[in-house]
């Protein structure tokens, strides 16, 4: 089942990274290690995932490729069209919204000049379509930069956290 | 029913006021069905997993806080559950209502429409009219193929056609894209649906989404009239239902029947009869008159055919499908025997010495699934029988050892212990030696994971497919296989050819003749009764020479194939199987009497009212009768009497030298009306059965590693180097335009490379 060929697509540090989530399942429930396997790729491409490295994934898990499409497209981490250099997340979920994170997501489309879903033109920042609660009520309203957590927000604060991306 | 009745884990459950009795670990609304208490329901299907998402069939449970979903809440001892209660109505019109928000109002240029599940269920538990006013989502459509027709805006996600996919088809082919009410069921990339049991989606989609693509907007289903009839490509006869409108058969569904084809139909015996439309239908009687063939009264075409056979009387051959009723085969034989002429009904046969008829099948079919070793040789079930490679499947679910020895390393969907081999008549004898039988001769290893699938404890069965049936030694490994069933070694499943071989069997008392060996005689004249000899007979180049060497031919079908064209002296037209009435006997020895779906197109006639005014003309014994019950009569007297086999010893055959070619039947070119069935002939499937497959050593040993294609008689073959191939062994299509008119002999085929 596995396609050689596709699964030379990822690279060895991607397949070493999968490998040590599949030391976590159970051999016949590779399944469950999809998620971090989508990761791991995606880190490897510039943060988006391209329909043949899923299919890659899903022939080094030994999955149907449906099944690796599926996560792909459900989870808003998993990116499957080219992204910019960052990708900024900004909690839209109840705690966030009832704390203002409308206003912020209102100021940092006008200050790229771009909508939610929607990459700068000069490729640098990608600001994801939609992102549900992070676990961080108690810092609302807050927002994901490339993995890392920013509470508290305020205009200003989120100005200078953006104008800090290379 | 008193305790003493009820099965173990027997319970008691209580259902608007009325006690039923329970298994534990049923769901509720198994027990509500199978006391005919309707509760709704879109993604609930008894024959899938449960996946509880559509939430229309909410019941109230006593204690339960909530409507619970019945399709997913397991029965207790005493528990009390009302489905028409306020608290119930209220949760399932509140779930009807959300479903219908971004369902299209387009009930009226819908497939679907009236026999629709959301059209229904809204009927009985959705509004009048829409508290909701903002616009709807639409969904863009996915070219699937030939054969499904997505409208997508309509899907209510149910999932039910993902479940089949992975869970019956085992292809996995669709699945939920996206999240919340952005999802989207699809293939997400650009690919069409393959499994040859694809059109079953149609069936099990509630909605419009998946309807049935060649079918689409020529009849609405109250217009239509439903016939019961049988599938006959293969021998398991999977029952349905012809759907009939203005006296032409506008498509076909199944017949539920555990012990055949379940609820399930393969795409084969679905889409078929759009072969009948064929523009080559015979319609009328037609004799050769200055060397053309021209159209005659019935009258002139039976006289003709009459003299005919009387000119040839003792020295006729004759060629009949396998797929003929038991009534055409009983009185074929009875009027060839008569004449003093021999035929068969193997068409595919290749071995002279093979008289071994079809058998039934050890394991029934619905048994298939709880056997715990299988060894399927010889075979790709998915293509010769779709809907017991499906038992197969189940089996290998329930966790069964299943294994598979053939030429080919097949693309089964299920995990199996796979060993190529090019010598096949030596695997049976390993196979034979590692059940304690051994073999004098027998040189090929089993691999260890099959020897130990056949020296289990339980009784292992094999399932023999067309790779031992259409073999040049198929008569030994008959033997062989037939020997070790007999003495209890195995349970032997022998796939029989066609639709009605064990009819067929039956008709002629267990006796059957054998055409390589009439083939080879000079002096006959040929009856062709619904055989396509180009296609059907493995050995036709064999038939043509003869017809060339001025050999007569008599063709009784319902196509006109050009080798008929061109050489048939009398021409009958005669009804397909779904257009008379006539009695079948599937693999299981299951009889089915079918009626005639629609009339047969101009002037044919059902085959048997032909056959008997031909033995009417002539004054032969046995056709002075009116009746078809009268021909069934003769036919289960025939039956009843089955001669032994003589069971000759001879000894294991040299395996091959050189490069051996074998013939396979892809499965939508297995008979004329599928050759014919222009759905089946765009899918994928049919797109690459034209290719010559072979392992690239092979290749190099016929210099042919550097070619993309290969150039046979009737054209050009694309070439296939595939490493599943056993290295040594060509297989060649059967039933294609390229492959038409060859004879499969031991020297092979000649090919030319085209580079």
């Amino acid at each position: 089942m596995t396609d050689q060929a596709a699964t030379g697509l990822l690279k060895p540090e991607t397949q070493a990274a999968i490998d040590a989530w599949l030391k976590k399942y159970p051999p016949e429930q590779k399944r469950s290690a999809v998620i971090a396997a989508l990761s791991a790729a995606q880190q490897q491409n510039g943060g988006w995932l391209s329909t043949e490295l899923m299919d890659a994934v899903a022939d080094y898990l030994e999955l149907p490729k449906v099944w690796v499409y599926e996560v792909a497209n459900f989870y808003s981490m998993l990116d499957t069209h080219p992204t910019g250099r960052h990708k900024v997340s900004i909690c839209n979920n109840i705690s966030c919204m009832l704390r203002g994170a409308d206003e912020i997501v209102a100021h940092v489309e006008k200050k790229l000049g771009i909508r939610r879903g929607e990459t700068t033109e000069d490729g640098r920042i990608t600001l994801v379509m939609e992102e549900e609660c992070l676990a961080a009520c108690c810092g609302a309203p807050m927002m994901v930069v490339d993995g890392h957590y920013h509470e508290h927000l305020t205009p200003e604060k989120v100005d200078e956290i953006l104008d800090a991306l290379e | 029913m008193s305790a003493s009745e009820q099965p173990d884990n027997g319970i008691t459950i209580e259902i608007d006021g009325v006690s039923y009795p329970a298994r534990k670990g049923q769901m509720l609304i198994e027990v509500a069905d199978a006391n005919g208490i309707a509760i709704p329901r879109f993604c609930y299907h008894e024959k899938l997993s449960v996946a509880a998402n559509c939430r229309m069939c909410l019941v109230e449970v006593e204690k339960a806080p909530k409507p619970l979903p019945a399709c997913a809440t397991p029965v207790n001892d005493g528990m009390v559950v009302r489905t028409r209660s306020p608290l119930a109505r209220r949760a399932q019109q509140n779930v009807m209502e959300f479903l219908l928000i971004n369902h299209p109002l387009d009930c009226p240029i819908c497939d679907q429409g009236g026999e629709c599940e959301l059209q229904d269920v809204s009927m009985g538990y959705g509004r009048s009219d829409s508290r909701y006013g903002d616009s709807k989502r639409a969904v863009p459509d996915r070219d699937v193929g030939p054969l499904v027709a997505t409208i997508m805006t309509r899907c209510i996600h149910c999932t039910r056609c993902v479940r089949f996919l992975d869970e019956i088809a085992g292809t996995h082919e669709m699945g939920g894209i996206g999240r919340g009410d952005r999802t989207e069921i699809g293939t997400f990339i650009q690919r069409s649906i393959d499994s040859e049991l694809s059109g079953n989606i149609i069936d099990i989609c509630p909605v419009g989404a998946l309807t049935n693509k060649p079918f689409q907007y020529s009849a609405r289903a109250w217009e239509m009239r439903a016939r019961e009839s049988v599938g006959l490509h293969d021998g398991l006869q999977s029952r349905l239902y012809y759907h009939v409108k203005n006296g032409r058969i506008k498509r076909a569904v199944p017949r539920h029947d555990e012990a055949v084809n379940e609820n399930w139909l393969a795409d084969r015996d679905r889409y078929s009869h759009f072969g009948l439309e064929s523009e080559d239908r015979l319609t009328q009687p037609m004799i050769r008159k200055n060397g053309k063939l021209e159209p005659v009264s019935w009258e002139e075409g039976l006289q003709q055919a009459a003299a005919w056979l009387k000119d040839h009387q003792n020295r006729l051959a004759g060629a009949i499908h396998p797929s003929a009723s038991c009534e055409e085969q009983f009185l074929f034989h009875r009027m060839l025997d008569a004449l003093g002429g021999q035929e068969d009904f193997r068409l595919n046969l290749q071995d002279a010495s093979d008289r071994q008829p079809p058998r039934l099948f050890d394991v029934a079919v619905e048994q298939v699934e709880q056997q715990a070793r299988i060894l399927v040789l010889g075979c790709n079930p998915r293509e010769e029988m779709p809907l017991l490679n499906h038992r197969v499947r189940k089996a290998a679910r329930r966790g069964a050892q299943i294994g598979l020895l053939d030429v080919c390393a097949h693309a089964l969907n299920y995990d199996a212990q796979v060993q190529t081999v090019a010598d096949l008549p030596a695997a049976v004898a390993a196979c034979s030696a590692a059940l304690g039988e051994p073999v004098a001769g027998t040189t090929l290893a089993l691999d260890a994971a099959l020897k130990d699938l056949l020296a289990g404890e339980e009784k292992p069965l094999v399932i023999a497919g067309e790779g031992v049936r259409n073999h040049p030694h198929s008569g030994w490994m008959i033997r062989q296989l037939r020997q070790l069933a007999d003495a209890g070694r195995i349970h032997l499943n022998l796939l029989p050819e066609g639709g009605n071989a064990l009819g067929a069997m039956l008709a002629r008392g267990g006796v059957v003749s054998n055409l390589p060996a009439l083939l080879q005689d000079a002096e006959k004249g040929w009856v062709l009764y619904q055989v396509e000899p180009e296609h059907d007979l493995l050995l036709a180049a064999h038939l043509q020479a003869r017809l060339e060497e001025g050999a007569g031919l008599l063709a009784l079908g319902s196509y006109l194939s050009p080798w008929m064209a061109a050489h048939a002296e009398v021409v009958l037209p005669l009804a397909h199987g779904a257009e008379q009435a006539g009695l079948y006997v599937n693999v299981d020895g299951l009889q089915t009497e079918v009626t005639a779906a629609v009339a047969p197109p101009g002037q044919a006639q059902a085959g048997w009212r032909v056959l008997r005014a031909l033995g009417g003309t002539l004054a032969l014994a046995g056709f002075d009768f009116h009746e078809l019950a009268d021909a069934r009569a003769a036919f289960e007297q025939a039956a009843g009497s089955q001669a032994a086999l003589a069971g000759e010893v001879t000894a294991l055959p040299a395996s091959p030298a050189g490069v051996q070619w074998l013939a396979r039947t892809p499965i939508y070119h297995g008979d004329a009306t599928l050759r014919r069935a222009t759905p089946l002939q765009q899918t994928r499937l049919a797109e690459e059965a034209a290719q010559l497959r072979m392992h690239p050593e092979t290749a190099a040993a016929l210099s042919l590693a550097s070619a993309s294609a290969v150039r046979l008689a009737g054209g050009e073959l694309s070439l296939c180097l595939d490493e599943n191939m056993a290295p040594g062994v060509v297989c060649l299509p059967r039933g294609l335009a390229q492959t038409a008119g060859l004879s499969l002999e031991a020297e092979g085929v000649q090919v030319e490379a085209v580079q």
